[in-house]
């Protein structure tokens, strides 16, 4: 009842000062018509009971001076394939209040909020993932004198229509020293650092297991940028936090992650190294998939945009993995030989993930429920490799209407913890379970100027891979009609599959309207199973085969 | 001035820091139950804490429409997790159950028949959600089932189970300790049955397109009825708000079944309207 006149409260403002133009509103609405395919799917098991499956929301967002609101509806009728099944129905998810004075910033109700890079709280939504581990509590913010900026937060996480039975509380504290030494700026410096602590409580009953309630992380990060050096680091620690991820082990978590960049004209480097032991922290120790996360492991791999080479995405290992990424971008100069009229881009990028050493403890066990778990020497890498990536990219523009770009990849990508979700105790164990699959491929993409302010893009990608699902070739094109239209249709023909009744072919059509901040999208095809990722969190896509609609306005 | 400030929210962090981890030293596990290091494995404690639903789903490895029921306690599983305690049942009409050299495994138990036959199971996919609505319109089909089920998770629980089990996996001798606590005043006679269900059986199944699915997956497969198929009395004038019964029911695994996919069903319910008041499990060998 408190909730209902709370939303109510916030919907009085509402009434009448429309034409003031301080509501918004993001409405998106997406469905999709399910076909059988035989082929596809020969048993039918991902074949849904209701052919036609759609979801979406709105958003609205008052503001007014220093007080801003807004709430969320939501709706599932019923969840789309691939989501998770835990939204089913309707209503509103998502409601707050908040009000920013002076130094002052308190949210009440829903807030996202993330400290440092979130090595310890991070409450954020995915939507193309399904994901949304929203706070439901209070947030204040303040800003101190010397460049002081704090934060705190309470709440619950959201949980699909309900929330987690853990109580999640944090603070993080954040100094920017150019604030009180501004001749820092004057050199050139910036530097900036931070600690946070997050703590989660919930309620243990298992009598056999002395299970920790009150479970705390904490973190520190510095940040350095001199004349285009930028040096990010975080470290993160975690107290005991037995839990379904880890199988009950009562090993401490660390997680740490540093970047250091350099960029000038025509000249870009990047190397970051991660690692990761026992990291994964949720507000309820049973949770699984990506159910109520507390924290957020970045990747350090490049996130692939071409559909055959992100059909080998890279997913976070919350269990430990230790790796790191290398990329450097550098422009032929313009009126060289090889730069041409426009100069040429290359890029090189490599990436790599390994497990974490995990051996035995003094008893002889390795990852037994009720015990420290393993132990682990800090930068020796596990025996199985998780992913390998090497791919570079030559882009040119040959003259204003034509531009090309080739691209080529070497993965390694272990299907059997990145596709099938097998533990990397449990391949310690079973060493022969273990199956790395080598993929080559190569992109070839060009982009035509016409007469009409038209374009056309197209794409040909051919990937070859000695497993799992085997050889496959791909063309699309894309035709840009002005402004408001864009057609394209793609085929994937996995015409190397090891087995000879999934050789087949995968096209899809599909039309995009733009009419200002309306968008249209409506396409028709066969979707591939696969494993959709985001920031290195990924969700299982069965196959389907079907006419999708998609809508994304605002106003 | 300032200083003082800071020091004091600096003294009050550390405070709220350590009093928000609880550090768990060695040894973890409850000296009072030590894990025993020869056959016998001690089993987790379940102590429940909020309703549960139990579905017992009637099905056959030849019914083709059978795989949609088991999909939708699949989807249930996925939205309320260990709340809802399925029970695939393979009873009842025979050209849906029976064995030919196509569907070579026989699922069907006595126990099983003599439940069906209690239901009235005529037809299947038809299930009962906590055996509401007997005897006229118990069946329900799996359309139904997400429904009942969240409706009846609304519902405050009446009675609590604390279950505890033992495993020896030489002579394959499982035990179940049970303890139910009445939130409320129940007025009627009340009955205890114990289920044994197996899962991740691999076997052919019909599916909705009339194919044979030789890797079938099949999923708490009923085993046996420990107590009989209808269990125990337990108590013939109900029991008061607070009162606790206990028992202990022992079974012998049979050496064909998976001891590790195996799993205590145990239900408490009404005798006048077969209604389940609670229901729990458990695994056999965690």
């Amino acid at each position: 009842m408190r909730s209902v006149l709370f939303i109510f409260a916030l919907c009085i403002p509402f009434i009448g000062i429309a034409q003031q133009q301080k509501i918004r509103a993001i409405i998106q609405s997406d469905a999709q018509w399910y076909l059988r395919d035989e082929v596809l799917d020969p048993s039918g098991e991902y074949f849904p009971d209701e052919r036609l499956l759609g979801q979406g929301f709105a958003l609205f967002t008052y503001t007014d001076g220093d007080f801003q609101a807004g709430m969320r509806y939501e709706n599932y009728q019923n969840v789309m394939l691939g989501f998770p099944t835990g939204y089913r129905g309707e209503g509103i998810t998502y409601r707050y209040a908040r009000v920013r004075k002076e130094n002052w910033d308190i949210t009440v109700g829903n807030f996202y909020e993330q400290f440092g890079s979130g090595l310890i709280f991070r409450s954020y939504e995915e939507r193309g993932l399904g994901l949304d581990n929203a706070m439901d509590g209070v947030r204040i913010i303040t800003k101190l004198n010397g460049g002081i900026k704090i934060k705190a937060v309470l709440g619950r996480q959201r949980k699909y229509f309900t929330k987690s039975d853990g109580v999640v509380r944090g603070a993080d504290i954040e100094w920017s020293a150019n604030e009180l030494i501004p001749a820092l700026g004057n050199k050139g410096v910036f530097a900036s650092a931070g600690a946070s602590f997050v703590s989660k409580f919930q309620r243990g009953f298992d009598p056999i297991l002395n299970l920790p309630e009150n479970v705390g992380a904490y973190a520190f990060r510095t940040n350095l940028n001199f004349k285009g050096i930028n040096w990010s680091t975080e470290w993160a620690h975690k107290i005991n936090d037995p839990s379904y991820d880890n199988g009950y082990i009562y090993r401490t978590g660390n997680a740490l992650v540093s970047t250091i960049s350099y960029s000038k004209k025509g000249l870009g480097l990047l190397a970051s190294i991660k690692r990761i032991d026992n990291m994964s922290f949720r507000s309820d120790r049973n949770g699984q998939q990506f159910d109520l996360f507390i924290n957020f492991l970045p990747p350090t791999s490049e996130p692939h945009t071409y559909a055959l080479v992100a059909l080998y995405p890279y997913a976070t290992q919350i269990n430990g993995e230790i790796g790191g990424q290398f990329e450097i971008n550098y422009m032929i100069p313009r009126g060289s030989p090889l730069g041409g009229k426009y100069g040429t881009r290359l890029t090189l990028n490599s990436a790599l993930s390994n497990s974490i050493d995990k051996s035995v403890l003094e008893d002889g066990t390795r990852g037994q429920k009720g015990t420290q778990g393993y132990i682990s020497e800090y930068f020796k890498f596990g025996p199985t490799i998780y992913f390998r990536d090497l791919n570079a990219t030559i882009s040119h523009k040959f003259s204003k209407k034509y531009k090309s770009q080739i691209s080529f990849f070497r993965l390694k990508y272990n299907k059997t913890v990145l596709n099938d979700g097998v533990g990397d105790i449990t391949l310690l164990e079973n060493p022969n379970i273990d199956s790395v699959i080598n993929i080559n491929a190569i992109v070839w993409e060009n982009q035509f100027k016409i007469p009409n302010g038209q374009t056309i893009r197209s794409e040909l990608q051919w990937s070859i891979a000695d497993g799992f699902r085997g050889d496959m070739a791909m063309a699309l094109i894309e035709w840009t009609i002005n402004h408001d239209w864009t057609l394209a249709v793609q085929d994937i023909y996995n015409y190397g599959h090891p087995t000879p009744s999934r050789r087949i072919h995968y096209p899809i059509v599909s039309l995009i309207h733009f009419n200002g901040p309306t968008r249209v999208q409506i396409g028709y095809g066969r979707q591939q199973q696969g494993v959709f990722c985001v920031g290195g969190v990924c969700r299982v896509v069965p196959p389907s085969n079907g006419l999708s609609i998609s809508l994304t306005t605002s106003l | 001035m300032n200083y003082l400030k800071y020091y004091v929210a600096f003294m009050f962090s550390c405070y709220l820091c350590l009093n928000s981890c609880d550090v768990i030293d060695e040894p973890f596990k409850d000296e009072m139950n030590p894990r025993d290091t020869t056959s016998i494995v001690q089993g987790d404690t379940i102590i429940q804490t909020e309703r549960a639903v139990i579905i017992e789903d009637f099905t056959g490895h030849r019914c083709k429409n059978c795989p949609k029921a088991s999909k939708a306690i699949r989807e249930l599983d996925s939205l309320f997790g260990n709340k809802v305690i399925p029970l695939a049942i393979h009873a009842g009409p025979s050209n849906f159950t029976g064995v030919n050299n196509d569907y070579p495994i026989d699922f069907t138990t006595e126990d099983g028949d003599d439940i069906a036959t209690h239901f009235g199971i005529f037809a299947m996919p038809m299930g009962l959600v906590q055996r509401l609505d007997y005897p006229d319109s118990h069946q329900k089909t799996f359309s139904a089932w997400s429904g009942l089920t969240f409706l009846e998770l609304a519902e405050s629980p009446q009675a609590l189970f604390s279950l505890y089990t033992k495993y020896d996996s030489l002579s394959r001798v499982a035990v179940l300790n049970y303890s139910v606590e009445l939130n409320s005043i129940q007025s009627n006679p009340l009955w205890i049955a114990v289920y044994l269900k197996e899962s991740e059986i691999i076997a052919p199944q019909l599916m909705p397109n009339n194919s044979r699915n030789e890797t079938y997956v099949h999923e708490n497969v009923f085993r046996s009825a420990p107590l009989g198929p209808l269990g125990i009395l337990i108590s013939q004038n109900g029991g008061e708000g607070g009162q606790v019964f206990s028992g202990s029911v022992t079974s012998n695994l049979d050496p064909l079944w998976n001891a590790k996919e195996c799993e205590w069903v145990i239900i408490l319910y009404d005798e006048s309207n077969y209604q389940v008041i609670q229901p729990g499990s458990t695994l056999v060998y965690p």
